[in-house]
């Protein structure tokens, strides 16, 4: 059973539009969400989360409707953390802290103890005092407290330095371990994709491109290069990006196409080729 | 509850707040009218609150947490209610200083001085009971329907609370029956019933209120 299922999720804004997201998580793994910034990767996570209402579609936790689920029982199992937020700016860590734990019947002390130490977060600093890093720092060690099943973090790297990120995907490991837990995080930094996801999930304008294991995902794509002249005699109705430059270009296409392209050179994309490509490219 | 309140005041109450019952010493200021003492919670808690809760990010940091909608707007009705009851329950005995000690006593030294407005302390909490309970509707109920922005529903909920007591003044003053059955000790039996009703109207206006605002900012979402 999956841990988490989002089926057809639609929101629409003025000037944006969550379109039929679909996707799903089993325990005992990561998800990597990908897409540009305005995508829609934070909207999907406020509304697997309830913060924001769905005008269509259902998100399953556990094989339950959301919707049906006692609101306080699912916040309990499921933890959410914002990036850019500043709460209490004023308040220190400790009251933040000491606040927050009373909300959760399975509040972990010790863990959080031992997070706040390997984070070297300072108790008595209030919020305001600490560096964007450091802010992540304090609400993943909340968040990694309470033993919730499913994790949503979004961007819970960014900020980071390069020691901090290695030392939090290290955790993330750590956490889904036990084969019970799972965690969707959404990211810009690719690198950490690569090193801990077992599933991406792309999404692009508030619908979802792909979402598969890591493996398929980058099989699905590969890049095709030539230079200028090959590329006008080359179909390009098959391109999903495309990038140039004064003497060669670079296509990103879907595998099952690359027989179209034969006598080119094709090679296996890594994620960010793809990320790049799939945004379009630029002419350079 | 116990937890919101606690994040309530551990986190969320502007310091300020607190000051607001330092107003309650103004009722023991000669030729002060009595009725004014009462406009300070709904001029000052409410912006200080909402101030507050935005400079906070309160509501970001709170859809974080196991709380419903209904809790989180549950908090903030309860921490205005106490403290404008906490506010009410100390300004009583300045009140009572004021008229049965100070303006009523012939061998006070202020004995002399004119008292203006009403005197009769029952109507005045009446009065005011009325009020707070129109206003925390306007307020808390208003506020988030334009959530987070609160500048209209405090100027709507001062602007109309002040209507409302200069109305109650007119009424008790200008007509000849129901200002003396209102301020004198004969009409006791009026100024308990309008006492009651008052607390009615309040209590009831909290639970009217919480449901309100809780479907606004459902619907804001």
């Amino acid at each position: 059973m999956n841990l988490l299922e989002v089926k057809g999720l639609t929101k629409h804004y003025p000037t944006f539009s969550l379109e039929d997201v679909t996707f799903s998580l089993e325990p005992g793994y990561i998800m990597g969400f990908i897409g540009k910034n305005g995508a829609g990767k934070t909207t999907t996570m406020k509304l697997i989360y309830r913060i924001l209402s769905q005008e269509k579609g259902d998100v399953f936790f556990q094989g339950e409707n959301m919707d049906a689920l006692d609101e306080m029982k699912m916040k309990e199992e499921i933890s959410l953390l914002l990036g850019g937020q500043n709460f209490y700016p004023l308040s220190t860590l400790k009251k933040i802290k000491e606040v927050t734990k009373n909300f959760y019947s399975h509040f972990d002390e010790e863990m959080y103890q031992k997070l706040s130490t390997q984070f070297e977060l300072d108790e008595n600093k209030k919020f305001n005092e600490l560096s964007n890093g450091m802010k992540t720092k304090f609400q993943l060690a909340l968040c990694l407290s309470h033993n919730a099943k499913l994790l949503l973090l979004d961007e819970p790297t960014s900020g980071l330095d390069p020691y901090s990120r290695q030392e939090i995907l290290r955790l993330f490991q750590k956490y889904i371990e036990d084969g019970n837990h799972s965690i969707l995080f959404s990211t810009q930094i690719v690198s950490d994709l690569e090193s801990v996801a077992d599933y991406i999930t792309y999404i692009k304008k508030g619908k979802i491109v792909k979402t598969a294991d890591k493996e398929s995902f980058l099989a699905a794509y590969i890049l095709v290069k030539g230079s200028l002249e090959e590329l006008q005699e080359v179909d390009t109705s098959l391109f999903i990006g495309l990038q140039k430059n004064k003497f060669s270009f670079t296509a990103l296409i879907h595998s099952e196409d690359s027989h179209s392209y034969d006598g080119l050179l094709m090679e296996q994309p890594n994620l960010e080729e793809i990320m790049y490509l799939m945004e379009g490219g630029i002419e350079e | 509850m116990k937890n919101i309140l606690k994040k309530e005041f551990m986190l969320g109450i502007h310091p300020a707040c607190y000051i607001t019952f330092a107003f309650v010493l103004c009722a023991l200021i000669p030729n002060f009218p009595m009725i004014v003492v009462f406009f300070y919670p709904f001029c000052i808690l409410p912006q200080l609150m909402m101030g507050k809760n935005q400079e906070n990010n309160d509501f970001e940091y709170s859809t974080l947490l196991p709380l419903s909608l209904k809790d989180y707007v549950k908090g903030k009705v309860v921490v205005l209610a106490l403290f404008e009851l906490t506010y009410l329950l100390l300004l009583l005995p300045m009140l009572l200083l004021r008229n049965y000690v100070f303006f009523n006593n012939p061998s006070s030294p202020v004995y002399y001085l004119n008292s203006p407005g009403f005197h009769s302390i029952i109507t005045l909490y009446g009065i005011a009971f009325i009020v707070y309970s129109f206003v925390n509707l306007i307020m808390i109920a208003y506020y988030f329907a334009k959530f987070p922005k609160y500048i209209l529903p405090l100027l709507f909920s001062i602007f109309g609370s002040f209507l409302l007591f200069i109305l109650f003044g007119l009424v008790m003053s200008y007509f000849p029956v129901i200002g003396p059955l209102f301020d004198q000790k004969e009409g006791i039996i009026a100024q308990l019933i309008l006492l009651f009703v008052g607390i009615a109207f309040y209590f009831g206006s909290l639970f009217l209120t919480t449901n309100l605002g809780a479907r606004n900012l459902k619907k804001k979402l």
